[in-house]
C-alpha cells in the first residue's frame, strides 16, 4: 500500500541546507498498525507529512495505492489527501467557532461528491469516539480528549485508506492519551491502516511495528511481540480510580 | 456545488466575526449611501432643472433691453433695442425657426369695472404664440391682421382674468389698460410660475404695433424671443446674434451691452447654480470612502489571513485545493461589499428622503443608482478581495499547520 524508496528531505533557509531525512525505505500493508518513533528533531514529522502528501520529498519516490505522488500536482495532492488520507494532529486543530458536528462534517465539504447522508454519517463518527452527548459543543466547551476524539471523528468520516497521527497523545493527560489508544486499536481491529508517530514508546508499543528513526535513518523495524493493550490499562485505570 | 458549499464557509465564518465583518463592511457601506444621496439629488436637481428649461423654453433664446448679469426684467429707458433687430436676426441669423419682438410693461394699470389690477402687460406680433408656444384655451390669440390694423384687443392669463372678472366670462367684454379700452378676445393657457419667479398666467397680452403707439408710445421694443430649430446650436446661435447686435449697435468690447442675451443652457447653469459642484464634491467622497473602505477591507481580511493560517493549513490538510482556499476568501469579501451596499442603499434612501423633506427639494431615488451600487459592490469586493485571498491560497499546508 505504502513504499518509500531512499526518501530524502532537505529544507533550505538561504544557503544553509539541512538534511533531515536521508534515505528512508519502507513499506507499509494494507491493515497494518504502525508506530514511527524516535528522539524529538529526528524528523518524524517531516516524514509524516511526506506520507500524508502534505509535503513533499527532495528525493526517493513514494507510491501510494500504486500512485507516485512525486509527480503530482497541488490540485491532485488535495483530492488525494480528500479521498484516502485522515489526519489527527498534536494540536487537534479543530474550528474555534464550529461545532462538533461541523468540524466532523469539514473534510465532506471538499470531498468530490457530497454525501446525502453527511449530518447522519457525522453523528455515526462521533457516536464512534463516545460523543454522542456532545455534537452539538464547540471545542472550548471540551476536553482535551474529547477534542482529539472529535479530530478522530473528522478523519475518519471520509473512510480513508490511512489514519495518520502525529503526536496524537502528546497535548493529553494519561488517562485521555490510552482512549486515544483504545481507539486506535479498536480501528486497526476493523481493519484500518494506521501510522502513529510518536516520541513515547509507551505509545508506540500500543502498534504492532515499530520504525525508529535516528539521524534521518531506519534506526530499527521490528514487529511488537506483545503489543500492549490499552483496553485493560484503561479497565486497571478504572479500577484504581475505584479503589479506596 | 462545490462552489456553493465553500461559499457557505466563507458566510459561515464572516457570522462567526460579526465585529470584524462589519468593520469590513464599514467603508462600503459610507460610500455607497454617499452615492445613493447624490444620485438622488443630483437626479432630483435635474428634474428641477428640466423644469425651468421647460418653462422657459428648451430651444429658446431671450434678448432684453439693457445690460446686467443675470436674468433680468428689461431695462427701463433703453430705446435702442428695435424691430429692425429682429428683422435682421431673422433674415441673417441661421437655424432659426421663429423671431419674435415684443415690448413689456410692469405695473401696468389695468382695470374692468371697479376691479384693477397693476401688471405686467406685453405687446406682441402674431409668431409670439409660436416662439412661447402659448396659446388661448378660449377665444381667439393675437394675429398679424390685428397688428397690421393696430387692434385693441387683447389676451388675459387665468390669475388676470379671475383677478379683473371673478368668475365671470371674461371673453368679449372690455378693460382699460392706461387710458386705452380694449375688448378681451381670448384667454391663455396656464402657464405657471416663469423662471424669475412671477406669475405667466398675471399677464395681459395686447398686439405689438397697439402697444407701441397707444399704450407705451415707444419706438423701441424690450425683448426679442428667439427660437432655433436645434437645440444643440443653441449656444452657438446666441453668441451669433450676440455679434450681430454688437455689430448693429456699434458696440465694441471695453464698452458694455446695451442689451442681454439668454438661452435655455444658460436657464440650466443657472438652475444648476452650486449643486454641480457640490455633487463633484460629493462624488470625491463617495469615490474617497469606497477607496478607503476597499483598503482598510483589502488590510484586515490579510490581517485574518494571517490570523487564521492554521485554519487555513486545516482545510488545506483535509483536501481544500488552492481554488477552494482563494473561493472561499473572495467570497468572504464579495459578501462584505455586497452586504455592505445593501446596507449602503439604504442608509442612502433614508438620507436622501430626510434630506428632501427638510430641504424642501426634489429628490430622485433611482433604480440607476443601486444598479451602480451593485456594480461597485462587486469592483470593490474581487479588487480588494484578489490579493488577500491569492496570498490565503499560496500558503504551504506543511507551513500552515506548525
Ligand atoms: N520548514 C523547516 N525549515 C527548516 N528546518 C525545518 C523545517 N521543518 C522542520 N525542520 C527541522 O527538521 C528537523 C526535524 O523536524 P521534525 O520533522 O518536526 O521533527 P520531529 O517531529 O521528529 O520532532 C528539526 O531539526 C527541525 O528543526
Ligand atoms: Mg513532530
Amino acid at each position: 500500500m505504502i513504499q518509500l524508496e531512499k526518501i530524502e528531505k532537505t529544507y533550505t533557509a538561504g544557503t544553509v541546507q539541512t538534511p533531515v531525512l536521508k534515505g528512508i525505505s519502507f513499506s507499509i500493508h494494507a491493515g497494518e498498525y504502525v508506530a514511527i518513533m524516535g528522539a524529538s528533531g529526528t524528523g518524524k514529522s517531516t516524514l509524516m507529512h511526506i506520507l500524508g502528501c502534505l509535503d513533499k520529498p527532495t528525493g526517493g519516490r513514494y507510491r501510494l495505492d500504486d500512485i507516485d505522488m512525486v509527480n503530482l500536482d497541488d490540485e491532485a495532492l488535495s483530492h488525494l489527501r480528500n479521498g484516502k488520507i485522515g489526519f489527527v494532529f498534536q494540536q487537534f486543530h479543530l474550528l474555534d467557532r464550529a461545532t462538533a458536528l461541523r468540524n466532523v462534517m469539514l473534510p465532506l465539504i471538499y470531498a468530490k461528491e457530497y454525501p446525502a447522508d453527511a449530518h447522519q454519517r457525522a453523528e455515526k463518527a462521533l457516536t464512534a469516539v463516545g460523543l454522542a452527548e456532545r455534537m452539538s459543543y464547540k471545542p472550548n466547551q471540551l476536553s482535551g480528549g474529547q477534542q482529539q476524539r472529535v479530530a478522530i471523528a473528522r478523519a475518519l468520516i471520509t473512510d480513508p485508506a490511512i489514519l495518520l497521527a502525529d503526536e496524537p497523545t502528546g497535548n493529553l493527560d494519561s488517562k485521555s492519551g490510552t482512549e486515544v489508544m483504545a481507539i486506535f486499536q479498536r480501528l486497526h481491529r476493523d481493519g484500518r491502516t494506521i501510522i502513529l508517530v510518536t516520541h513515547d514508546r509507551n505509545v508506540a508499543d500500543h502498534a504492532r511495528r515499530v520504525i525508529v528513526l535516528k539521524d534521518g535513518q531506519v534506526a530499527e523495524d521490528r514487529l511488537v511481540a506483545q503489543p500492549r493493550d490499552a483496553e485493560s490499562e484503561l479497565a486497571a485505570v478504572v479500577d484504581e480510580e475505584v479503589r479506596p | 456545488m462545490r462552489t456553493l458549499r465553500i461559499a457557505q464557509e466563507g458566510a459561515r465564518a464572516l457570522a462567526a466575526h460579526k465585529l470584524r465583518t462589519f468593520f469590513m463592511m464599514a467603508g462600503t457601506i459610507v460610500g455607497i449611501a454617499a452615492l445613493t444621496v447624490i444620485m438622488a439629488v443630483g437626479k432630483g436637481t435635474e428634474k428641477k432643472v428640466m423644469k425651468r428649461v421647460n418653462a422657459f423654453g428648451t430651444h429658446a433664446i431671450m434678448i432684453t433691453a439693457g445690460g446686467g448679469k443675470g436674468f433680468s426684467p428689461p431695462q427701463a429707458g433703453i430705446t435702442t433695442l428695435r424691430l429692425e433687430d429682429a428683422e435682421a436676426i431673422r433674415s441673417q441669423v441661421q437655424g432659426i425657426d421663429v423671431v419674435a419682438p415684443f415690448a413689456v410693461r410692469r405695473d401696468s394699470s389695468t382695470k374692468a369695472g371697479s376691479n384693477q389690477l397693476q401688471t405686467i402687460v406685453m405687446a406682441v406680433g402674431a409668431d409670439w404664440h409660436d416662439a412661447w408656444e402659448w396659446y388661448t384655451t378660449d377665444g381667439e390669440p393675437i394675429t398679424a391682421e390685428d397688428n397690421s390694423t393696430m387692434a385693441r384687443v387683447c389676451l388675459l392669463g387665468t390669475l388676470s382674468a379671475s383677478d379683473l372678472f371673478g368668475s365671470q366670462n371674461a371673453i368679449g367684454e372690455d378693460i382699460q389698460i392706461g387710458n386705452v379700452r380694449f375688448k378681451v378676445k381670448g384667454i391663455l393657457e396656464p402657464r405657471g410660475t416663469s423662471p424669475m419667479g412671477d406669475e405667466f398666467d398675471r399677464r395681459i397680452v395686447i398686439p405689438l404695433t397697439t402697444g407701441m403707439r397707444r399704450v407705451f408710445n415707444q419706438d423701441y421694443i424690450t425683448n426679442i424671443r428667439v427660437t432655433v430649430k436645434d437645440s444643440r446650436q443653441i449656444e452657438s446661435i446666441a453668441k451669433e446674434i450676440r455679434q450681430l447686435l454688437h455689430e448693429r449697435h456699434h458696440i465694441t468690447p471695453p464698452r458694455d451691452d446695451d442689451f442681454a442675451i439668454f438661452s435655455a443652457a444658460d436657464i440650466a447653469k443657472m438652475a444648476r447654480g452650486i449643486s454641480g459642484t457640490l455633487t463633484y464634491l460629493l462624488i470625491a467622497l463617495a469615490g474617497l470612502s469606497l477607496l478607503v473602505g476597499g483598503i482598510v477591507l483589502m488590510n484586515i481580511l490579510l490581517i485574518s489571513v494571517g490570523e487564521r493560517t492554521k485554519e487555513i493549513g486545516l482545510r488545506r490538510a483535509l483536501g481544500a485545493t488552492q481554488g477552494d482556499v482563494f473561493h472561499q476568501f473572495l467570497v468572504e469579501s464579495l459578501s462584505v461589499t455586497i452586504l455592505g451596499m445593501v446596507a449602503g442603499s439604504v442608509l442612502g434612501w433614508v438620507v436622501s428622503i430626510t434630506l428632501a423633506r427638510l430641504t424642501q427639494s426634489p429628490v430622485v431615488i433611482s433604480w440607476e443608482s443601486f444598479a451602480l451600487a451593485i456594480g461597485f459592490a462587486l469592483v470593490v469586493g474581487v479588487f480588494f478581495g484578489v490579493q488577500p485571498a491569492r496570498r490565503a491560497a499560496k500558503l504551504r499546508p506543511v507551513d500552515a499547520l506548525r
